[in-house]
């Protein structure tokens, strides 16, 4: 007997706290209540096999998932986590969920939850739930996180249900954080199960392996997704570019033109006007993928009603070829082989209303049926139908569908029955065979009119799909053709731009070699030229007035020089100063006359230069410039310094005249002192500065 | 991004990366590109498209409604099947696929996967995430795409939780905040979860995301998570060699 009372941990979340260490525990999560019937129903299979009550098991599940989805807080985005677990005694289910801030809390904690949930009586729709829960499980544990009002319900089931000792409610309420939960042998989330055999239909007839519903949604996607419009327009936007990164010139650029030719090195992602030019040609060749696809079914179609046909041509001689065995079941082959040979068209038509829809690919084919003496996949291919393979030409392959179901098999089922017909009524006579006959014969009748009127309504529709296309090329060719003049004018364009950067081109070079001729643009250096040798001329003018001044100091200094000599001047320290004095002044004044001598000699040969400098080139024109200008600075510092020096000479002229007079006053004075012994010498009196 | 962002410098003949990968362009930023007319991706980008692919094809399997005379909607469970055997081959094994041998992924195209299936984080939250921290930025990226990319593993096959679950731990983890409150809870799966991202990668420049890292780990996500990695590894993974890389010739991440 199961001891429900056993749990490993009570205080964790999950069911495998309540179950052994090598319990399963399946799981599926759910973010709406839609597929919650389903999702149970899997469960269930997967659970009953172990033994347990199905409707125990049914009625926990859904109350579960109904208290869970009622209770969780509104607008949480959360999913809703649903488990089943089972050990060797028991099975488990159990989902938790999150109420809402303005919830009362004591509505889950209330200790007396418990005792009201056994009686079987709840004070609110959540312990009414609880005690409709309890009805079909011996164990049920609430387990409460006020903290994060987190609540979780557990139910468990034995797996023998008659081994059942009363019902077993627990209230846990966990204050801080809950214990980890423990380990299990295995968790599978639902989808990892095999579940087309765990839904199989219970009928003998339906027993089918069934593929995959996973597999074929991925199918599904893989192909809707691979022919999305935005994969076409990413290929387009595909440009390939050899080489390295370094020194990639545009004329390297190779632009792909073909969707084929992907193997690119480089994306071209639209920033600017030429995204629209990409988008027109990815959809351009979108359309004409699609009709290309379009072609293929067409001629899918086209080809699976021939092969129809080929069959009802193929089947009489089959059956001549094994008459024996087949007259021996005449009676039961015959409608049976009927309905077989006819069963081709409406597969036909099968298959064109699922390629409509690609929800319906996923629907497992029929099975082909089986001709007698025409061996399967080996159906050999007649002129009609090679002549139909060529795209476009459904038209002809309808037709001589056509012609073939007038003229094909059906005309010799008809004949062979006729022919048949009689036989029968010598056989048996009875009246049963000659209704049947009769049947048959009408069956037959009425089948080649359906399908004659099938094969119109085919006609027409391929009539139709064909001038569909043909205006779709038509189109499509015109679309390309403008799409042809918009390059063309592109490329002249982008000839004209390379017409005038060529122009542009040249007149910089007709520039440049005016630039080195001289006879461009450089008056500018001439007027700059012209100032600077006005400037020269100027300061030679200046210098000329400066070596005056100087030779005019000179002879005012020798002159005060002969009068002291003359008259006993100055004192013979105050003559060694004054020597000096002059010594230096005519070294300043030699020294002023090389100068001016340099800059004689540099304008001279500025101005032989600028006769003979027709061939002088603009750099040299500009280094002429540039050493002229640093001339007149070195020239313009010189005469700075040069003026400084005039004014201190002309400081130390006033102080010697002035010196002088007083020495010519002293002078006047001894001898005035000596009583006329000037006038004995028969001296002048020194001349006033 | 997918990968480094080029634009071609006419007069000096060369190509200048002008984004990393995982960056984005700012609306200004492509007005001051626009001159030069069009971006170049390296071979790189090409590698990592099928796991764009896949992503797309998650998202049309996470919310294909078809019209109900055409078929039975596709249940949670086949769902979760589905798109384990679309993410399944994305992993790579060492050695030969169904032994013992551990799965790998690298978490850039992990992070290219969820850009790919999810609704697009807010500009200003990836602006100011950036802006931040370039290194907290990656990281935000890298975690919130492994957690959406567990979520899926796990059969939480809702495109807006996910997305949701993406923004979360986005904004949690560019601004420095704590994922799941310390310590985590074990009663709730989504922190468990979250909690198992925040675990296998740590910093940004974790090389790659491996299964065995579930299989010791305590919480009941965890314990989820490897027995599903199991089944891929059994029936879908492939071979690492053929899967692609960031790393090596033909990525652009050194190592």
């Amino acid at each position: 007997m199961a001891d429900m009372s056993k749990s490993r941990l009570l205080e964790s979340f999950g069911v495998s706290g309540l179950l052994g260490e090598e319990c399963t525990v399946f799981y599926s999560s759910l973010f709406s209540l839609r597929h919650a019937g389903r999702v149970s129903d899997l469960m269930i299979a997967r659970l009953t096999a172990l033994g347990a009550d199905e409707l125990s098991l049914r009625a926990v599940l859904l109350y579960t998932l109904y208290d869970v989805y009622r209770a969780q807080q509104k607008g949480a985005v959360e999913p809703m986590v649903i488990e089943c677990g089972h050990d060797a005694e028991r099975v488990a289910i159990g989902a938790a969920f999150t109420y809402g801030p303005t919830e009362d809390v004591k509505k889950f904690t209330d200790p007396s939850l418990r005792s009201r949930v056994i009686q079987g009586v709840g004070a609110n729709e959540f312990e009414n739930l609880l005690v409709g829960m309890a009805r079909h499980c011996h164990r049920l544990v609430v387990r409460v996180q006020p903290s994060i009002r987190r609540v979780e319900i557990v139910s468990v089931i034995p797996l023998d249900a008659a081994a059942s000792a009363g019902l077993l409610v627990d209230l846990v309420v966990i204050a801080q954080n809950p214990k980890a939960s423990p380990k299990v042998g295995e968790y599978v989330e639902i989808g990892d199960l095999d579940y087309p055999q765990l839904l199989r239909e219970d009928s003998p007839a339906d027993q089918v392996p069934a593929p995959r519903t996973g597999e074929l949604l991925v199918a599904s996607v893989t192909q809707r997704v691979g022919k999305s419009k935005e994969d076409h327009s990413l290929a387009e936007s595909l440009r390939k570019i050899r080489g390295t990164t370094d020194h990639i010139r545009d004329d390297r650029t190779l632009v792909k033109g073909s969707v084929n030719e992907l193997d690119n090195a480089v994306i071209r992602i639209n920033a600017g006007p030429i995204s629209e030019e990409a988008d027109d040609s990815a959809q351009v060749r979108l359309l004409k993928e699609q009709i290309a696809e379009l072609q293929r079914k067409l001629f899918a179609s086209g080809k699976e009603k021939v092969k129809g046909g080929l069959r009802l041509v193929e089947a009489p001689a089959a059956e001549s070829e094994d008459g024996a065995e087949e007259d021996a079941d005449e009676a039961e082959a015959k409608p049976k082989g009927i309905f077989k040979k006819i069963w081709p068209f409406k597969r036909v038509e099968a298959v064109e209303e699922s390629e409509d829809d690609v929800s319906e690919d996923d629907e497992p084919a029929p099975e082909a049926p089986v001709f007698p003496g025409v061996v399967p996949g080996e159906t050999p291919l007649p002129p009609l139908a090679e002549a139909a393979a060529i795209p476009g030409n459904a038209d002809a392959a309808v037709k001589s569908l056509m012609v073939e179901i007038q003229s094909g098999s059906m005309d010799r089922a008809l004949t062979k029955a006729q022919r048949e017909a009689p036989d029968f009524k010598k056989e048996r006579g009875t009246t049963r065979v000659k209704k049947w006959v009769d049947t048959l014969l009408a069956e037959l009748v009425l089948e080649k009119g359906r399908l004659l009127e099938m094969a119109k309504k085919l006609n027409a529709s391929v009539k139709l799909k064909d001038v569909e296309f043909r205006n779709r090329e038509h189109t499509l060719q015109e679309e390309l053709r403008r799409r042809d003049d918009m390059i063309r004018q592109k490329n002249s364009a982008l000839a004209r731009a390379k017409e005038q950067v060529a122009q542009v081109s040249l007149s910089l070079g007709r520039a440049k070699s005016a630039a080195h001729s001289g006879s461009g643009d450089d008056s500018h250096f001439k007027v700059k030229f012209q100032q600077t040798q006005k400037l020269l001329g100027v300061f030679k003018e200046e210098n000329e007035t400066l070596r005056d001044k100087v030779e005019e100091l000179k002879n005012a200094l020798s002159s005060a020089q002969f009068a002291a000599a003359a008259k006993k001047g100055p004192s013979a320290q105050d003559y060694a100063l004054l020597v000096a004095r002059a010594e230096k002044l005519q070294r300043l004044a030699e020294e002023f006359k090389r100068q001016n001598g340099l800059l004689m000699d540099r304008v001279a040969d500025k101005e032989k230069r600028e006769k003979t400098g027709a061939a002088g080139s603009h750099e040299e024109t500009r280094k002429r410039l540039e050493a002229a200008m640093k001339l007149i600075t070195v020239t313009k510092k010189d005469y700075d310094r040069l003026s400084l020096k005039l004014e201190e000479q002309e400081r130390e002229k006033d102080r010697l005249q002035r010196e002088l007079v007083m020495t010519q006053a002293e002078i006047r004075a001894l001898k005035l002192s000596r009583g006329g012994g000037g006038q004995q010498s028969g001296g002048k009196p020194p001349a006033a500065a | 991004m997918l990968s480094p962002v080029y634009v071609f410098m006419k007069l000096n003949q060369k190509y200048v990366a002008v984004k990393e990968p995982l960056d984005f362009f700012k609306p200004e930023e492509l007005e001051k590109l626009r001159p030069l007319g069009i971006f170049y991706l390296p071979e790189f980008a090409e590698t990592a498209l099928p796991y764009r692919e896949a992503a797309r094809q998650v998202h049309a399997l996470l919310s294909w409604k078809p019209k109900l005379h055409q078929a039975l909607p596709p249940a949670p469970y086949e769902i979760s099947d589905s798109v384990l055997r679309v993410m399944g081959p994305l992993w790579g094994t060492r050695g030969e696929t169904g032994t013992g041998e551990d799965l790998e992924i690298e978490p850039f195209f992990v992070a290219v996967f969820a850009n790919e299936l999810c609704d697009l984080l807010p500009g200003e939250s990836l602006q100011a995430a950036r802006d931040a921290s370039i290194d907290n930025y990656e990281l935000a990226i890298f975690r919130s795409s492994w957690a959406v990319w567990l979520a899926l593993t796990l059969g939480w096959c809702d495109l807006a939780f996910l997305s949701a679950l993406r923004k979360r731990v986005f904004d949690a983890v560019a601004m420095g905040q704590a994922l799941t409150g310390a310590p985590t809870d074990p009663a709730v799966e989504v922190d468990e979860l979250i909690a198992c991202a925040e675990k296998s990668i740590k910093e940004a420049k974790t090389r790659a995301l491996f299964a065995s890292d579930f299989e010791q780990a305590p919480t009941r996500a965890a314990q989820k998570l490897a027995f599903r990695l199991r089944r891929i590894r059994k029936e879908f993974s492939q071979p690492i060699e053929n899967l692609p890389t960031i790393y090596g010739e033909r990525g652009f991440a050194d190592g």
